[in-house]
């Protein structure tokens, strides 16, 4: 290669120094395995791709953003180990957002030994662009086009030859999702990887580059291979790109590069615009040869977009898509809930009892304390499964980004795009997916918001002590008490999330960006693997938390805090745990449920919600925990099993009625009757219920919901919205009781 | 790509377009939340933007690039300079638009 025609007499050396970077990548080569990186823009099916070609597991979706971080996947081939690094997807190298910049980064640290471009077919002129960027690198690049299928039904059909010869590098052409094709592309990533034929860009450009070219040659600090692309990426001033040299020492690189754009610039040169231009006058002319007659026709998205994005019923048909995803949730996985919190933990407990009937202590630990904690754990699956596959369903489908259209008005005022309505939605379901949820959101300011006001969300787990306490204190108006908690849980939220983006999280950058992929139909197997995935690890990373705290109100319950009463031999009320909540319960006493009956219920709501109500008949009733009976290893399989039998009926029984119109009030007459409501309407007032049903709804996340948020943005945030969301349920608590005292009876 | 008969009309904003709509970029402002990420996106001098709808809450503005559907807010449009195709030029046969002007009958 030789300098392009120099304006001014410089010495200049070769541009694309091809022998010192073929030495480099030899060199690394040498040193280990062999390393391809991953890169396409979002959403083309890179993750689908790699999975289909390493048989790997990586989760998937129709969604921008599903790979927040690169993963890994090892290959064999023969004697050789390939590591295939699944980047996040990315438009270009420029970076916008965190994920772009993890690609950037990993392309500029990795030495990466090729790079494995995957191409939507539907879409080729916006995905060259990131191609012709990469050409920049001196790296071995292969092409696969994806989608092929796809494009074929929009009128695209893509001549591979053309584009190959045009680019220069191998191409394949594969269906991900149907594995077709896929054979053929680590064959050609290892044999026929190639450097191939770059942009030229305007002499003067060229001539630009080439200056700062040769100062990187001069500092053998930064990689050869990306020698080109950085003398381009500082001609167009990227601004992540400046940070890193000037903290890296390259103080004198920047100011090459200033004097170079500020010359092009006096001859009214803007390298971004002129850069910009030549790419995509080049990837225009690949695509007109490589796809000679495109027609045009009226895709399915574009019908289906014309009901789901129409000014009338898109908003109606987004709400019944919601109301949907809940009923499932609630009739499909339900059975499933209360079999595992009722009949299997029966079961276990009763073999625990069989088998350690002889040592009380060990049997009591494990019969009230690890068996009821394993089995919150577990009441989570079926309801998160559910979820997630109804979810991966409206990702994967393309759905989630009309929705995200759909909403985008409504979520302005906060500084959010329309994007962190759903997590929000799912929350409604259950505060965890919500949370991780959060991710396919731009900004860690954003995701930290929306897990912060979460939990305000009223999970579906919350919906009985509402019942209850409904059926109990205001019969006739059920159902109004419990829509009204609905309603106040989200009042609260964007009141919360609007002061936060005044004080503590002010919104970053601006301008918003959506994109509408075609819509897909997604394959069953990549869903249920997805739903899978991500479930497993909920139970993987919440076990701990919620384990521990099961056994810790266990023990509190267990020790004796007067005389006459031996360890675990101990009413609630003598217990320390009965002695804690005394000494809390004056907190409460200006929101109207001072009693140490009320706070104790609290305390384990602080592990799921749904075993509030279970405290509350435990405390009110004196209930003892039911005795457990020893069970035989034959008895048990047979009581386990005809109990499993009876929720797969339950379970497709409901399916039909989930299309059915919703009711508010379906619970509240059969409980109404109940020893606990009454024993309810006795100790409290409407006010004080009132009052104590707006803690429940506000007071904090749940453990597994803490868990999570842990998770997702470290323990700070987590306590921290903890600690903001206790002051806040006792304030709204407060408010609540003092005006409701003066206006209900 | 580049559409010459439209050179000789003034140059708008791309809000300013109507549903079905189809326009070819002059120009992003300097100052621009989104310049950047725009022209990788392909919103380059002489591009065809198709306006395609907006959303129901009015919210925002569904856009049509090559073959990309891209949705903006209308804050973001502004600064976006477009000029129009002509009336009579073809029409895009995927966005629906009468056969003939609709009008209104007078009584």
């Amino acid at each position: 290669m030789t300098a392009p025609q120099p304006v001014q007499p410089l010495p200049m050396p070769p541009l694309n120094d091809t022998a010192a970077c073929a030495a480099t990548v030899e060199r690394l080569r040498r040193n280990r395995e062999p390393r391809a990186l991953v890169v396409g823009n979002p959403n083309v099916g890179k993750t689908t791709l790699v999975n289909a070609v390493a048989g790997t597991n990586l989760k998937v979706g129709n969604w921008s953003g599903v790979t927040v971080e690169k993963r890994e996947a090892r290959l064999k081939r023969g004697e050789q180990t390939l590591h295939l690094i699944d980047l996040p997807g990315a438009y270009s190298l420029s970076p916008h957002t965190p994920e772009e910049l993890i690609s950037r980064t990993a392309l500029l640290d990795e030495a990466a030994d090729a790079l494995l471009n995957v191409l939507d077919a539907g879409n080729l002129e916006r995905n060259l662009y990131l191609t012709l960027q990469l050409l920049d690198f001196q790296i071995p690049l292969a092409l696969v086009l994806n989608l092929v299928d796809e494009a074929e039904q929009k009128g695209v059909v893509v001549n591979t030859a053309v584009l190959s010869a045009e680019l220069g590098v191998p191409v394949v052409a594969t269906v991900g999702s149907k594995s077709q094709g896929t054979n053929a592309v680590l064959p050609t990533l290892l044999d026929q990887a190639q450097i191939g034929r770059r942009v030229e860009y305007s002499a003067a450009i060229e001539y630009a580059a080439g200056v700062l070219v040769a100062h990187m040659n001069k500092l053998s600090t930064l990689p050869p291979q990306a020698h080109r692309y950085l003398a381009l990426s500082l001609l167009e001033s990227d601004p992540s790109l400046r940070g890193r040299l000037a903290a890296t020492g390259h103080a004198a690189l920047l100011e090459a590069a200033d004097t170079e754009r500020d010359r092009l610039e006096a001859q009214g040169i803007d390298p971004l615009i002129d850069i910009a231009e030549a790419r995509y006058a080049r990837a225009s002319a690949i695509a007109q040869l490589a796809i000679p007659d495109a027609e045009s026709r009226l895709t399915l998205t574009e019908k289906l977009d014309r009901l789901a994005l129409h000014p009338l019923l898109g908003i109606p048909i987004f709400l019944a898509l919601v109301l949907l995803v809940f009923r499932l949730t609630f009739s499909v996985a339900s059975p499933f809930v209360d079999l595992i919190a009722g009949p299997l933990q029966e079961v276990a407990s009763g073999w625990a009892v069989g088998l350690l009937g002889s040592v009380p202590l060990l049997k009591d630990i494990v019969v009230g304390a690890i068996i009821p904690g394993v089995g919150t754990v577990l009441s989570f699956l079926p309801t998160l499964l559910v979820l997630y596959l109804a979810m991966s369903f409206l990702e994967d489908s393309g759905y989630m980004a009309r929705a995200a259209f759909l909403a985008d008005r409504l979520m302005r005022g906060l500084g959010l795009d329309g994007r962190a309505f759903i997590p929000l939605i799912l929350g409604f379901g259950c505060n965890v997916p919500a949370v991780y949820a959060t991710r396919t959101l731009e900004r860690r300011s954003d995701r930290v918001l929306v897990s912060m006001i979460l939990p305000f969300m009223s999970c579906s787990a919350r919906l009985p002590v509402y019942v209850i306490f409904s059926a109990a204190l205001f019969p006739h108006a059920g159902a109004w008490v419990v829509w009204s908690m609905y309603m106040l849980g989200m009042v609260v939220a964007f009141v919360f999330a609007w002061a936060l983006r005044r004080t503590s999280l002010p919104p970053e950058g601006s301008g918003v960006l959506l994109e509408l992929p075609p819509y897909r139909f997604p394959a069953w197997a990549v869903m249920w693997k997805h739903a899978f995935r991500r479930t497993a690890s909920f139970a993987k990373r919440a076990r701990t938390t919620v384990l521990a705290t099961v056994a810790v109100v266990w023990v509190l319950l267990a020790i004796p805090m007067s005389s006459g009463y031996t360890f675990n031999q101990v009413p609630p009320a003598q217990s320390l745990f009965g002695r804690v909540s005394e000494a809390i319960s004056p907190v409460f006493a200006p929101l109207g449920f001072g009693d140490w009956q009320a706070t104790g219920a609290l305390i384990p709501g602080f592990v799921a919600k749904e075993v509030v109500v279970g405290t509350l008949g435990q405390i009110y009733l004196q209930e003892q925990a039911a005795q457990v009976t020893s069970l035989g290893l034959i008895q048990g399989v047979q009581q386990a099993a005809s109990a499993t039998w009876e929720a797969v009926k339950t379970s497709v029984a409901a399916l039909p009625t989930v299309v059915a119109l919703p009711s508010l009030s379906a619970d509240t007459t059969a409980v109404q009757k109940s020893p606990l409501a009454t024993a309810l309407s006795q100790a409290f007032t409407p006010a004080s219920a009132l009052s104590y049903l707006v803690f429940v709804l506000l007071y904090t996340p749940c453990v597994a919901t803490i868990g999570a948020i842990q998770a997702e943005h470290g323990r700070r945030v987590a306590w921290v919205t903890v600690a903001y969301e206790l002051g806040i349920a006792w304030v709204a608590a407060f408010m609540v009781y003092q005006v409701a005292r003066l206006l209900l009876p | 790509m580049v559409n010459l008969t439209a050179a000789s009309l003034p140059s708008r904003p791309l809000g300013s377009l109507s549903p079905g709509q189809v326009a070819y970029v002059v120009n992003i402002d300097q100052g621009h939340p989104l310049r950047r990420r725009l022209l990788e996106l392909g919103f380059i001098r002489g591009a065809r933007v198709v306006w395609v709808r907006q959303a129901p809450l009015g919210d925002p503005v569904q856009l049509r690039l090559g073959r990309t559907d891209l949705a903006l807010r209308r804050a973001d449009l502004q600064g976006i300079w477009v000029r129009p195709e002509e009336q009579d030029q073809h029409q895009l046969a995927s966005v629906p638009q009468p056969e003939q002007p609709i009008q209104k009958a007078r009584l």
